[in-house]
Order: C-alpha cells, then structure tokens, then sequence
C-alpha cells in the first residue's frame, strides 16, 4: 500500500490546486482495478500492485491526462515566429560581440598570453550572452502564450480564421519577403554595435613613415558625443520599420511613413553636424605624411560642403517618399 | 506488427473516439463509478481504455454534462458519475447527429 501511495503523490504534485480529489479518485480507481483483477482481499502483493500502476501509466502521464488542455510552453500559433525571432537575436547577439571584439583588438596592448585570455573571456561572454538572449526571448514568448489573446491566436492557426481575414494582394514592387527584413534587421544591429563600440573608442590604426604603425584619433569626441544619441534614434527607427515591413509582408502607408521618420531623424544627425566642429579629427593625420597638411587646409571646405549636399539629398528623399504615401493613399481610396 | 496493421489499429482508434462521448453520456443514466462504467461498455462492445475514461469523466463534469458525488456507504468510498440534465440535452443531440451520420455513411458506401 506503500506503493500506491507513492504512485498517487507523484500524480497529486503534478496537479493544479483542487487536485487532492483527483488523487483520491485515483486511489479508488487503483482498489477497483486490484478488486477487479485479483478479487477483494485485504492485501494485494508488491506484484499485483506494481502490475496494476503500470498499466495506468507513468505518474506524469496520469497527471498530464487529468491536467487536459496544451503542455505547451509555446503553442502551435507562436512557435513559427518564435524560431525566427530567436534565429535574429542569437544571430545578432553572435555578430555584434563577435565586431565588439574585433574592433577592441585595434587598440588592445597585450601580449600573447593575455591576448588568449581575452580570446578566452570573449568565447565565454558570448556563451553566456547568447544563452541570456535565448531566455529572455524563450520568457516573453512563453508570457505572451499565457496572457495572449487566445481568441487572436487561435485565429493565426486555428479553423476560427476567416477568409475575409486575408491581406490585401500587394502590388510586385510593393511585396517584401520574410528574409530582407530580417538581413536588414541584422546588418543595422551589427551597424550598431560598430557605430557604439568603435565611434566611442574613436581611433584606427595607421601606418607611418618611419615607424610600423600607430593608433591616431580618428573623430573628434565630443562631436561623436553630440551627434551619437541622435545616430542611435535613427537605427532605433530603422529597426522598427523593418519589423513593421517584416510583420505586414509589404510596404503600406506606417511603413511608408516609418521610412519618412528615418530620413528626418538622418536630417536632424546632418543638422548637428553641420553646427557643430568637424566629426573626424583631421590633425591626427599630419602625423601620416607632412603633405597632408596642405589637404586639410581644404577639408574643412569639402566636409561642410558634403554634409549641404547630402542634407538636401536626403531633404529631396523626404519628399519623395511622402509624395509617394499620399499617391498610394489617394490610389487606395479611390479603389476601396 | 506490419505497417498496414499499424495503420488500422490507429484509424480504427480515431473512428472509435468520435463514438466515446456519445456511449458514456448514454449509459449514465443512473448513477455508476468508473471501473463499472468501463466494464458496462466493454460488455456492450465499446472497448474504451480506462486510462481515456477516467480523465474523460472528470470533463465532462467539467461541462456540466455529468454530476458527480462520492459515496461513501460501501466498503470504500466511490466517485459516482450520472448524466445531468443539460447532458440529457446534449445526449440526444448527439443521438440526432449520430442517426444523420449513420444514414451518410451508408449512402457513401452503397456507392462505392
């Protein structure tokens, strides 16, 4: 009897709350079956029980019938989208550490040994970041299948859809495919960690007559410092238009405005750079090569100068794309 | 055991389990616990897997389809199921269904 009583706490702790009185149905059905296979008797053998509890199957299993509904920890409806998203983040987890560390080498000082150790500590970050990244993911997905909206859910997947439900066709050149999102998404973020990790260290490596080479400032910091906040805006936007392109397979009027956003957040960088003194740190680089200094006599010329034009490409960018959404919109609604 | 074997023992299981719900809700009219249940079906010729029923049972409770209540008068205490009145309801919908479903099939294999 010792046996059965084990056998049902190992069920009883698999139950939600409430489920003292399934294991005490359990226990009753258990005495039916012994009763029925061996006859009413006040004791039954080790044998007969273990006979009888494995015919009911492994405490999980009982426990998992009673429970009824999904195991799931992410259902059918999330899973697709929930292997690509953590394709993205390992991925991009993978790249920028990997371009973090790169870019460190350029001003590190060590020698052999100490070089392994940060070869070493790097592979070991990248372990540990990747198996955060895959948590924290595996953790929001698993919240959303708990608080979702079943009704939402069940509609990506279930026979609640309705034909209705489908997306407009989209004209060719407006369709996106699922992977230029996510290559786009992945090219900004290792943009992102380039941008952070090597404008901040702000140097390169050069070489120079007489010597073999030498680590020179590359930009000016606290131009950086300015203008680096306003860059990080307009990666931010990127990003999320991409993830807007990649969820409505198609370029449509938030996407398009989306776009508009990113070249004012572009022209408000340019703004900046325009007020403020030259983002490279040209100085430096008389230390090259003495005729250098009759060029950067000009640079400061050619900088300004570039920064006008780009800033009234770009100007003429924003305007193109907003003729564009309001072409689209106009065409749209004439149709609808 | 050959692949066809295989294949008919798995069909054969999914023909059986649409008939379940309909031939438990049938025999609980009076009050009966789950061992004697099975052995009521499986003597009518409804083999149905003990550990399918039993959890079985305790949806349809769920449903308001069964009630159930211990007694706890014999030797040992017993969880008795019985039909109620909106599985009443039910029951004979399924019947209906059932004698519509029956009449199909037939007319689908007559042609064939």
């Amino acid at each position: 009897m010792e046996l059965i009583k084990k056998y049902i706490y190992a069920i009883e702790r698999r139950l939600p709350r409430g489920g003292e009185d399934i294991a005490k149905e359990i226990e009753s059905i258990i005495m039916d079956e012994l009763e029925g296979k061996y006859g009413a008797k006040k004791e039954y053998s080790r044998e007969e029980i273990e006979t009888v509890l494995k015919a009911m199957g492994p405490p999980r299993l009982v426990a998992q019938r009673y429970r009824g509904g999904s195991d799931c920890v992410i259902g059918p409806a999330l899973s697709y989208i929930y292997r690509m998203v953590l394709g993205i983040v390992s991925a991009a987890t993978v790249f920028g550490l990997t371009i973090s560390y790169i870019v460190g080498r350029f001003t590190a000082t060590e020698d052999f040994l100490q070089g392994l150790a940060s070869f070493g500590m790097f592979l070991g970050s990248m372990f540990s970041a990747v198996l955060s990244a895959v948590g924290a993911v595996t953790i929001i997905f698993m919240l959303i299948e708990r608080f979702g909206d079943k009704d939402k859910l069940d509609k990506e997947i279930g026979m609640d859809w309705d034909p209705k439900d489908l997306p407009d066709l989209p004209e060719e050149k407006e369709r996106v495919t699922i992977i230029g999102p996510i290559i786009a998404i992945l090219m900004i973020l290792i943009w992102a960690v380039f941008l952070n990790t090597y404008a901040r260290i702000g140097t390169g490596i050069f070489p120079v007559y007489g010597a073999d080479i030498t680590i020179l400032p590359v930009f000016n910091m606290d131009v950086v410092r300015q203008v680096l906040p306003v860059w990080n805006l307009s990666i931010v936007v990127s990003i999320v238009t991409q993830l807007i392109l990649l969820k409505q397979g198609k370029w449509t009027l938030i996407s398009r405005l989306m776009e508009i956003l990113s070249k004012f957040v572009n022209i408000m960088a340019i703004v900046v750079l325009l007020n403020a003194a030259p983002l490279f740190d040209i100085s430096a680089f008389n230390q090259l090569d003495p005729d250098f200094t009759i060029l950067t006599a000009n640079f400061n010329y050619w900088y300004y100068t570039g920064l006008k034009i780009i800033l009234v490409l770009t100007a003429i960018g924003v305007v193109v794309e907003m003729i564009k959404a309001v072409v689209k919109a106009v065409r749209k609604a004439n149709l609808g | 055991m050959t692949e066809q074997n295989e294949t008919m023992d798995a069909l054969t299981l999914e023909l059986k389990r649409g008939t379940q719900v309909l031939g438990v809700l049938s025999q609980l009219k009076k009050p009966m616990y789950g061992y004697l249940l099975v052995e009521k079906l499986a003597a009518k010729g409804m083999e149905i897997d003990k550990n399918t029923l039993y959890p079985l049972l305790r949806r349809l409770e769920k449903q308001e389809l069964l009630r159930s209540e211990w007694n706890v008068e014999e030797a040992r205490p017993r969880r008795y199921y019985v039909i109620s009145l909106k599985g009443q309801s039910v029951l004979n919908e399924l019947a209906a269904e059932w004698d519509k479903l029956d009449v199909t099939v037939r007319k689908l294999l007559k042609e064939e």
